[in-house]
């Protein structure tokens, strides 16, 4: 049986949730979305996603404090990241912590799709 | 050793612990004991006037009891009068005139004779030094006068003491709205280009057919919104940047790096761009090249600025990037067969908001002051050439990095 794959978003950010949910889901992946970082823990422990898109700047546990705390749990810490960073934090600054990819922002849907894809197969979940 | 060259001698003391420029404490704790044991008294003590004038605080003690020091609160109008009025007086039994506030006191403490010298600073008298006697001592003219010298010397010690520490609360203060106002510079950037990237996002889920069919006139104005607000993104991040470039503030980020792999890194990076013009893009590199202590992210956004720059102004024809080591700097030059910048605009080609009048409303102006604040951050220098001097048409930048010896650091090799 195929397995259809989990993406969990995590960003603070209404609009772009709607567009990154509508591209991945056009895609036949299951999406759960979270709108700050305490709301992303909480659904990553319930559900396992196969991978989590996350924002890094965000209200109420942004994405450090998310990734600090994900990376520390054994159930979650395999769960590959893809990070979403604007232009100017960005600039081939490393991430504090351990990103499986990264995605500048403006976000083009298809690049999301493209690098969702690529991450899943590097992971062995791809569909 | 005679008393005069006592004296001289504790006078050169205090004077140079004065230059040590030291903690006030310190420098007020050598004064007291130098003076003690320059007139081979029991003790000296230094107090200061409290700012409403009316008591005296113990600031610095030397050969004199705990006990004694924190007797209790001494009172300006009880404490002398005439010193605070700026001249010293002795006192020959202390435990009995009733020039003394705690007479008491002085007796258990085995004190008898007490001399008392005003702290002048600037004709104001800002405190008292006081030296204590075991046995009745009729102080000399020449003892008067030289603690006199010394209450004198204490004075400016405590005012440099003071504006030193003026200053420095007033770096911490500096430095602490500097590191607020970065701060808030983030969240400005944040908060202007979250709606813009939401917009932009919304647009390209559109473009990429996501929401059904459109037609490509809708497409070409789609696209043509998303290139606005690219633009104004553009723009914000480049604004923002500014205040953040300034000197000392790109420390934090210095690393020791290789020029090599920037360059190629970037090259890379904007191939596919001259590709679609058609324009060659070469690099030329020597075989090796020392280090540069620089921020990588900083370089790396001066590079893509002239880089990008060279291939946006140049119809056709090519791109050349050539490193160079010479005179213990290296030297980095972008050269184009571009459009070129008139002769009368070169100068004001790093300046803010400048557009050359041949190149329409790209760019926001701020790329190449922006460069030139990151380069010279760095130590370095960067100018123009036009026509380039090596193709005779288009444009030639050229910027130079000091290598590592020169900034006194060791290369491993």
């Amino acid at each position: 049986m195929k397995h259809r794959p989990k993406i969990l978003l995590v960003d603070d950010d209404v609009d772009l949730v709607k567009v990154m949910s509508g591209a991945l889901e056009s895609k036949a992946y299951e999406v759960l979305v979270a709108y700050n970082g305490q709301e992303g823990l909480e659904k990553a422990r319930k559900e396992k996603p196969d991978l989590v898109v996350l924002d890094i700047l965000m209200p109420v546990a942004d994405g450090f404090t998310f990734a600090d705390q994900f990376s520390k749990d054994p159930a979650l810490a395999k769960i590959p990241v893809l990070a979403l960073t604007s232009f100017s934090e960005s600039l081939g600054q490393p991430f504090p912590f351990e990103v499986s990819e990264y995605i500048v922002k403006p976000i083009k849907p298809k690049d999301l799709v493209a690098k969702v894809e690529g991450s899943l197969k590097k992971a062995g979940t791809s569909q | 050793m005679s008393l005069t060259q006592r004296y001289y001698r504790s006078l050169y003391e205090i004077a140079a612990v004065i230059n040590s420029a030291g903690t006030p404490e310190n420098v007020l704790n050598t004064i007291v004991e130098t003076v003690a044991k320059a007139l081979d008294v029991k003790g000296c003590s230094l107090m200061l006037l409290t700012p409403d004038r009316k008591d005296l605080l113990q600031t610095a003690a030397y050969g004199l009891s705990d006990w004694y020091v924190h007797k209790g609160q001494l009172s300006a109008d009880k404490s002398i009068p005439q010193v605070l009025k700026g001249k010293p007086v002795a006192v020959l039994n202390a435990t009995e005139d009733e020039r003394v506030q705690y007479r008491e006191q002085a007796k258990r403490e085995g004190i008898t004779s007490m001399l008392s010298a005003p702290v002048l600073f600037r004709k104001d008298v800002v405190g008292l030094i006081r030296v204590y006697t075991a046995n009745q001592h009729d102080f000399t003219a020449d003892e008067i006068s030289f603690v006199q010298v010394v209450a004198n010397l204490g004075a400016i010690a405590l005012e440099n003491a003071r504006r030193l520490e003026q200053c420095f609360t007033e770096v911490d203060k500096l430095e602490e709205e500097r590191r607020q106002f970065v701060r808030f510079l983030s969240v400005v950037a944040h908060d202007l280009q979250s709606p813009l990237v939401a917009i932009q996002s919304l647009l390209s889920y559109m473009v990429d057919g996501y929401t059904g069919e459109i037609t490509e006139g809708q497409k070409d104005l789609m696209q043509r919104g998303i290139r606005r607000v690219d633009e104004l993104l553009t723009l914000i991040t480049d604004l923002l940047d500014i205040p953040r470039i300034g000197a000392g503030q790109l420390e934090r980020e210095k690393v020791e790096l290789s020029l090599h792999e920037l360059v190629k890194q970037v090259v890379e990076s904007l191939s596919s761009v001259a590709q679609k013009k058609g324009i060659v893009l070469k690099v030329e590199l020597p075989e090796s090249l020392p280090k540069v202590y620089a921020s990588k992210r900083r370089l790396q956004q001066v590079l893509n600025n002239l880089i990008s720059n060279a291939i946006n102004y140049t119809r056709e024809g090519m791109v050349l990037v050539r490193l160079k080591e010479y005179d213990n700097e290296i030297t980095i030059e972008t050269m184009d067969t571009g459009i070129g910048i008139l002769p009368a605009e070169l100068p004001r080609v790093f300046d803010e908001f400048f557009r050359g009048s041949n190149v329409g409303t790209k760019g926001t102006g701020l790329g190449l002051s922006i460069s030139k604040r990151i380069i010279e951050a760095h130590g370095g220098k960067i100018w123009v050439e036009s026509p380039c001097p090596e193709t005779g048409k288009g444009s030639k930048f050229t910027f130079t990095l000091p290598q590592i010896r020169k900034l006194g650091r060791v290369s491993e090799t």
